[in-house]
């Protein structure tokens, strides 16, 4: 009985949280799928995918949609990589302390403080490129900056998991230090790359609190993201477009994520497998 | 001791619950409720409005309420609406305000429609029949004052009634000839306005703005000339910085020094703005103002917009056969009559010079007319606006689309910019701008 009770121990630590996050985002999130196939918020009429098919049609959402991706698509290699290679030099080369909180330290500054400093870096007053055609680098700028450090330390403690002796055996067979990267440590590192991998997600929806401060509800439109588009639609009272959107969202989400999971499946070794 | 407590408290206990009985018994003399969901700052011109609620009350046993709320902005006020529509039973109505914009509860679909269901409705002037999901109660036309003596030191011609915007601007030009302006936010934004009223910003069809365009930074530059002709005083010694503020920010010291000198030259203005309901002119002091001014109906598609204040039916409201039933009550003539022998002691209460929205009180309105010994200048000016009306030449203005409205205060802040920044504008500089607007207007239109 005492031994069953020890095996539930951490469920019970979680519970609180869970019930919280159940019924704050699981609860809610059902809740708004009858949202999306009213006429309205107010006025509770079954209209199938109407207001899904609104928002697929609408031009805003399209580019929402087509920014979101772009930017994903740049920004989410280059982070892991970014992250990844500053984790390792920092793992091999003893790098001193001071240069590893300022690598750190942008996790720690509010985002009105790098907002009003990227404004002033890239906005008139300085090169002027928020309100070009590179506007999304800036972006790509602040979210890198933003969050590499949260990776590498993710990726630091991944490291400091591997087996040393996985990586002596293969010094002893001949192996230099490119294929001891290519065959050891990052295949041994494939589940902490899913793990940043799925909080790099995460926090890329967070830029869009940076490009708010800076640009506002419309920005220039290289940098209209899904988040401006869902806000917009919240703050005109909208909820049957911003439900639809927002689920069509998820689920792109989900793909993604689920896609991480496989490839998980697919490439994580342990030591000791071939 | 403890059984002096419990007696305390027991005593205490039957205290309160008696008085809750008796404060209840208040309540239980009505059968049932509706309520009316407003503004706070809108709550005295409701109650003008249903000054008739109490004899509702009486005659159908019906508690109507009030549920004012306090807001800052737009955005909390659509928070709390958000938070009153999604109630089960939320309020029954929502009052609309003079002029107020109600396009939002049509596009949430909040508005039910309300063809059909109030009979009194057919007895409502034809022309405010349009909209099916509002109930308009009260009306307003703005009317204009000509000053006789000036327009006699320039030697113009009265206009009349049925005057046009060109008519508008020949006075206007006449009256700066004869004296300059000083520039302030007033003259500003008729110089604005009377430039940018005349283009289209917006493209309805293709669902687009149109605002780095020939057009706009022509009238950039003509506003920018118009300003620098000679016919407007301007402050020596202030730069961009002053002109901004005192064009923009409604507490820097630039704008209340100019609202000094504008409330002593706006004495002996040609052309002035009146707070007199063209529909409803029965002001007590006719006769004198009569003497000094011509009053005259603003010009239609201007300024000259037909102000309605009234009703929405919220779909998820309580009681909404009741709401109905109210809403008819205050259709009737005995309502409507009581909407127009409102009066108040201020002109500035524009609200108590509303005119009603039924057809049929005409003859009551000519026996007020007469109460009042109302100059027949201003009962000319009431049949003239009234026949238009009738005839359907002026439309409901109170729901100007958010996005145009939104345009025409971005041109103003870059047209200040471009009247007064030191370093003038290149073409590059300014085509860049114009355009950054018209993506942002571009992606709103199309969300």
């Amino acid at each position: 009985m005492f031994n069953k009770l020890k095996e539930y121990k951490g469920f019970k630590f979680v519970l609180p949280s869970f019930i919280g996050f159940l019924l704050l985002y699981i609860v809610p999130f059902f809740g708004g799928f009858k949202v999306s196939f009213s006429k309205t918020a107010f006025n509770k009429g079954f209209v199938g995918f109407a207001n899904y098919l609104y928002v697929l049609d609408s031009s805003a959402f399209q580019l929402a949609a087509k920014n979101t991706a772009l930017f994903m698509i740049i920004a989410f290699p280059l982070i892991i990589v970014l992250s990844f290679f500053l984790a390792l030099c920092i793992y091999e080369l003893n790098i001193p302390k001071m240069i590893k909180l300022f690598i750190v330290i942008p996790i720690a500054i509010p985002s009105a403080a790098v907002a009003g400093f990227f404004k002033r870096a890239f906005g008139v007053t300085g090169w002027n490129l928020l309100d070009s055609e590179y506007a999304l680098f800036v972006v790509i700028l602040i979210f890198l900056w933003k969050n590499t450090g949260y990776n590498l330390i993710i990726y630091l403690a991944g490291m400091s998991q591997i087996n040393k002796s996985a990586i002596e055996a293969a010094s002893i067979d001949g192996a230099n230090y490119l294929e001891k990267l290519r065959y050891i440590i990052i295949p041994l590192l494939t589940p902490t790359t899913v793990i940043v991998g799925i909080i790099t997600i995460i926090n890329s929806f967070k830029v869009f609190k940076d490009i708010l401060m800076i640009q506002g509800r419309y920005p220039n439109p290289k940098i209209y993201m899904l988040q401006h588009y869902l806000t917009n639609k919240y703050l005109s009272l909208k909820y049957h477009h911003l439900t639809a959107a927002a689920y069509i969202f998820t689920l792109v989400i989900l793909a993604i994520v689920f896609l991480f999971l496989l490839m998980d499946r697919k490439y994580a070794k342990k030591v000791g497998e071939k | 001791m403890k059984k002096s407590i419990l007696s305390i408290l027991l005593l205490i206990t039957i205290f309160i619950t008696s008085c809750n009985i008796e404060t209840n018994s208040k309540y239980k003399e009505y059968k049932e409720e509706i309520s009316i969901f407003c503004i706070d700052s809108d709550e005295g011109q409701l109650n003008t409005f249903i000054s008739q609620k109490v004899l509702f009350e009486q005659k159908y046993n019906i508690k109507v309420k009030l549920e004012s709320v306090e807001v800052k902005n737009d955005e909390e006020y659509n928070e709390v609406l958000s938070l009153m529509m999604n109630k089960t039973k939320g309020p029954t109505l929502i009052f609309i305000s003079l002029g107020s914009n109600y396009q939002r509860f049509l596009d949430t679909d909040v508005a039910v429609k309300l063809t059909g269901k109030i009979p009194n409705r057919k007895n409502l002037i034809d022309t405010l029949k349009t909209d099916e999901y509002f109930l308009p109660l009260g009306i307003y036309y703005p009317a204009l004052s000509i000053d006789r003596k000036i327009l006699k030191e320039i030697d113009a011609k009265s206009p009349t009634f049925d005057w046009t915007r060109e008519d508008y601007k020949n006075l206007r030009e006449a009256s700066l000839e004869r004296e300059s302006k000083q520039l302030n936010i007033w003259s500003y934004n008729e110089i604005y306005n009377m430039i940018f009223k005349e283009i289209d910003l917006i493209n309805e069809k293709k669902k687009s703005a149109e605002i780095n365009t020939r057009e706009v930074k022509k009238a950039l530059e003509e506003i920018k000339k118009e300003v620098y002709s000679g016919r407007y005083i301007l402050p020596p010694d202030y730069g961009y910085e002053n002109f901004r503020n005192m064009l923009l920010d409604n507490n820097s010291d630039e704008y209340k020094q100019a609202r000094k000198i504008y409330l002593n030259e706006s004495k002996e203005k040609l052309i002035n703005t009146t707070l007199v309901n063209a529909l409803k002119p029965t002001s007590n002091n006719s006769i004198t103002l009569a003497r000094d001014k011509i009053i005259l109906p603003d010009i239609p598609n201007g300024n000259g917009k037909l102000l309605v204040s009234g009703f929405i039916l919220n779909r998820n409201g309580k009681n909404k056969e009741l709401g109905l039933k109210f809403l008819n009550y205050l259709l009737n003539k005995e309502s409507q009559r009581a909407i127009l022998r409102t009066q108040g002691s201020f002109i500035h209460q524009r609200n108590k010079y509303l005119y009603p929205s039924i057809k049929g009180v005409e003859d009551e309105m000519k026996e007020i007319e007469k109460e009042n010994y109302t100059h027949q200048d201003f009962i000319d000016l009431r049949e003239y606006t009234f026949n238009k009306l009738k005839k359907g030449m002026y439309k409901i203005g109170n729901n100007i689309s958010k996005q145009q409205a939104s345009i025409l205060r971005d041109l103003k802040e870059i047209s200040i910019d471009y009247v007064f920044r030191k370093k003038s504008f290149t073409e590059e500089e300014l085509t860049h701008i114009l355009k950054r607007k018209e993506d942002k207007y571009n992606i709103w239109l199309n969300e």
